[in-house]
């Protein structure tokens, strides 16, 4: 198979299977540009990123192979799980924020499901102090504001919430 | 690198892989994911794919001012199709719930006045009741078409009773239920009494599953039986779901059965 050479944000070159680069929305563009046989530079991608791309794009490819899921068909069930066994674990919030937004840069839809997925499971059920510090972001409610909110959906206040 | 750093539609599919409790949680982290997190695109994805037509059919219009707003008034029980039926979504997931009606089931001999009577119930919301006079061929059956129901789903199918004051008969001998769709088809028995757990198994007929049951309490005053449960593929062929319960071996005779119904919920 044919391969595609990319270079990252900090020099390092990357051969790419075809059928990878092609997912990628954004390198398909630039080959359409150019010309196959030249190299594609990625500015916004790093080679940690880069090589934890392929690394998920392998898998995927296997657990597609195993479960017996079409490509382009929707992800559920133990495919998502044992993708999530993988590779949940070694992976920080800030990395899969980075991952999620240079994954969204390129394009790579297949992989963008396998991503969100993992942030989900990391969302379920978390305390909304817990959110804040997942998602990053400051409280800016006040005592009155935040009161209406939990009055008005109790409901999904009930049952119990992790603290992290 | 944080939340703010994602594309809108990127953070819009992870709360969309969450559930509905998730989503409102999220309001409650700043105002700007509250922006995000009420979003009619993400509620659009926790309603049923069909709740358009779900909302047509509605025997009361619901007024509703967003996705989530319709979202949670559709976790209340609403009557449907002409009141014969009552619809609800699971809030956990947003999976759908349907209860049958006395009048949409099939109770043999029910249109005899000297075996059953119909009337109105302040305890339900449907227009009427069934309550067995006397009979000794006690009979209920229920079909639903499968794919008025979410797909990918474990469902429980549920006979919804009281047992009057009065009632008699119906717990000497246990009572045969049974669920089918398709190829797949459980039985099971049942005695019809509050204080009685259920001992007979039918182990006779193989492969089909078979469950003991007994009457249990819902939040609501009334109890229930399971008749059966089933996992819905959602397969494009319509499939229909036939629930049953009967006790007709015995020849003595039965009162005091008050049916509002059937109900099919997702089971956890």
């Amino acid at each position: 198979m044919k391969k595609i050479s990319v270079r990252t944000s900090d020099g390092q070159e990357f051969e790419l299977e075809e059928n990878l680069a092609m997912e990628s929305a954004t390198i398909k563009t630039s080959l359409d540009a150019f010309s196959r046989d030249d190299i594609i530079l990625l500015p916004n991608v790093n080679s940690w990123e880069m090589v934890k791309i392929i690394e998920f794009f392998t898998k995927v490819q296997e657990l597609e192979t195993k479960f017996g899921v079409k490509f382009m068909e929707k992800k559920e069930g133990r495919f998502l799980e044992a993708f999530q066994a993988e590779f949940d674990k070694d992976l920080s919030d800030d990395n899969l924020y980075c991952l999620l937004w240079t994954v969204d840069y390129l394009g790579i839809e297949v992989l963008l499901e396998n991503l969100c997925h993992l942030m989900a499971e990391r969302t379920k059920n978390k305390t909304v102090e817990s959110c804040r510090n997942l998602f990053g972001v400051q409280h800016d409610y006040t005592p009155e504001e935040e009161a209406e909110i939990r009055e008005d959906y109790s409901w999904a206040f009930e049952g119990p919430e992790i603290e992290e | 690198m944080s939340l703010e750093h994602l594309p809108q539609d990127c953070f819009e599919q992870i709360l969309s892989l969450t559930s509905p409790g998730d989503a409102c949680r999220s309001s409650l982290v700043s105002s700007s994911i509250r922006a995000m997190a009420d979003k009619d695109s993400l509620w659009g994805m926790f309603l049923p794919s069909d709740y358009s037509a779900i909302v047509s059919r509605l025997v009361t219009p619901i007024p509703y001012s967003s996705n989530k707003d319709l979202f949670i008034r559709l976790c209340r029980p609403n009557l449907i199709d002409c009141g014969k039926k009552m619809f609800s979504i699971e809030k956990s997931t947003g999976k759908k719930c349907y209860m049958l009606s006395a009048r949409d089931l099939s109770i043999t001999w029910a249109c005899n006045p000297l075996y059953w009577s119909w009337k109105p119930s302040s305890e339900s919301r449907f227009a009427e009741v069934a309550e067995l006079r006397t009979i000794w061929w006690l009979e209920i059956c229920g079909t639903m078409n499968s794919q008025l129901l979410s797909p990918k789903t474990v469902y429980g199918a549920h006979l919804v009773i009281k047992l009057a004051n009065r009632a008699y008969g119906l717990d000497s001998l246990p009572s045969e239920i049974s669920l089918e769709v398709g190829n797949y088809k459980s039985q099971g028995t049942v005695y019809l009494s509050a204080n009685r757990k259920a001992t007979e198994v039918d182990e006779r007929v193989r492969p089909i599953r078979v469950l003991e049951e007994r009457l249990r309490e819902r939040t609501d005053g009334w109890m229930e039986i399971e008749l059966g449960s089933f996992y819905n593929d959602g397969c494009y062929y319509n499939k229909d779901v036939k629930m049953s319960l009967k006790e007709v071996k015995g020849a003595h005779l039965k009162g005091g059965l008050i049916v509002e119904g059937i109900e099919i919920r997702p089971k956890n």
